[in-house]
């Protein structure tokens, strides 16, 4: 898979929690009480949790590389949901929550609103992801990519494109 | 810093790019938050704006007004890291144009808009709206997409990317467009329970 490069950085930029987690004071982290950060992860200046919206879960050695926004996927409904989680009821829509694997890498400004993403996957610059995606195991998807909603993206498949395809 | 749990979870912060929590709610100067919009404390406006009712306005969106005011019309959604500017150019005597956005449309993560937006028109991710056009209503500016022509694109069109070229088509929604009023009823109970909203102008 892609590997990243050394980097320096300023310690006192960073926020390192005890389980190894490095976040950016920078960051913009929403409904911090629902992001799970398993640990040793990188989130980088300007990336943005929308965790206020649902859930996010994220495995170990994640990073969010600079200006990169994670939000939880939605979708609308056929009849009404109860969601427990905010108590709204009888809406056709809702956010659910976003599961990610470990060793996950997701590039400089892009925009990713999978609902699940595997293990070992490499998400270029630029790319958007849009809703209700599953992104299975050891995928890498290029700079620059659009991946339309829904696409399922078989394990090890590389993905490039604007439409993305493999 | 707050102490973090041992989970491992990201600790008890709310987001980190502002003052201390003791911060004002009050609209910045020149900003006018009609009955029912949902402003996070968190976005970024700046100049003489004006947000409809029923609007929800994300945090780390940037609404600037920077050569003129502008007008956000009811139950439009603009999400994270939106763009929304007015550049037009300023007359030669000094007056400034103002930007018009309608009601109900979507502006969707990285977008940036800065010319005059009609209703019930989405405006995808990394898409652009140059200042020279105008759309009109019901219309969707695919992923990735730029238009920058100086012209009025009409009711229902769909502006999408085809490889490198940028196409248009008219759009075969039968009546209207799909509604994003779930989206927004939603947003609107959830929002306020995790940011601090601006007050609404009386």
């Amino acid at each position: 898979m892609f590997e990243m490069e050394e980097r320096f950085y300023y310690p006192k930029d960073f926020v390192e929690t005890n389980t190894g987690n490095k976040v950016n004071k920078k960051t913009i982290l929403c409904g911090s009480q629902q992001i799970l950060l398993s640990g040793k992860s990188i989130l980088e200046q300007d990336s943005v949790i929308r965790a206020d919206l649902a859930a996010v879960r994220i495995g170990k050695f994640f990073v969010l590389g600079r200006g990169a926004v994670l939000k939880p996927s939605y979708k609308t409904l056929n009849k009404p949901a109860v969601n427990t989680q905010s108590g709204a009821t009888g809406l056709n829509f809702m956010y659910s929550s976003m599961n990610i694997g470990e060793y996950v890498f997701v590039n400089e400004n892009s925009f990713v609103q999978a609902s699940m993403i595997g293990n070992h996957v490499y998400i270029g610059q630029n790319c958007v992801v849009s809703r209700g995606v599953i992104i299975r195991d050891c995928v890498s998807i290029a700079d620059n990519t659009y991946v339309p909603p829904d696409t399922v993206i078989p394990p090890f498949a590389v993905f490039a494109g604007n439409i993305g395809t493999r | 810093m707050s102490t973090v749990s041992s989970q491992g979870s990201a600790g008890s912060r709310s987001s980190v790019t502002t003052p201390a929590p003791a911060a004002s709610l009050n609209a910045p100067p020149g900003v006018i938050i009609l009955a029912k919009a949902i402003v996070a404390r968190e976005s970024e406006l700046q100049g003489q704006i004006t947000i409809g009712g029923g609007t929800i306005v994300h945090p780390s969106a940037r609404i600037l007004a920077e050569n003129g005011p502008i007008v956000i019309g009811d139950g439009n959604i603009i999400e994270e890291r939106v763009t929304i500017r007015n550049v037009f150019p300023v007359n030669e005597d000094g007056s400034s144009r103002t930007l018009y956005i309608g009601s109900k449309n979507l502006f969707e993560t990285f977008s940036v808009t800065e010319g005059n937006i009609g209703d019930l028109n989405t405006i995808s991710c990394k898409a652009r709206v140059g200042k020279a056009t105008t759309l009109r209503n019901g219309c969707v500016v695919g992923v990735s997409c730029a238009v920058d022509s100086a012209e009025t694109i009409p009711d229902n069109m769909f502006i999408y990317r085809n490889g490198e070229n940028i196409e248009r088509r008219t759009s075969d929604f039968n009546q209207t467009p799909p509604s994003i009023d779930d989206h927004l009823e939603f947003l609107q109970k959830q929002l306020p329970n995790y940011h601090y909203i601006l007050k609404t102008s009386t």
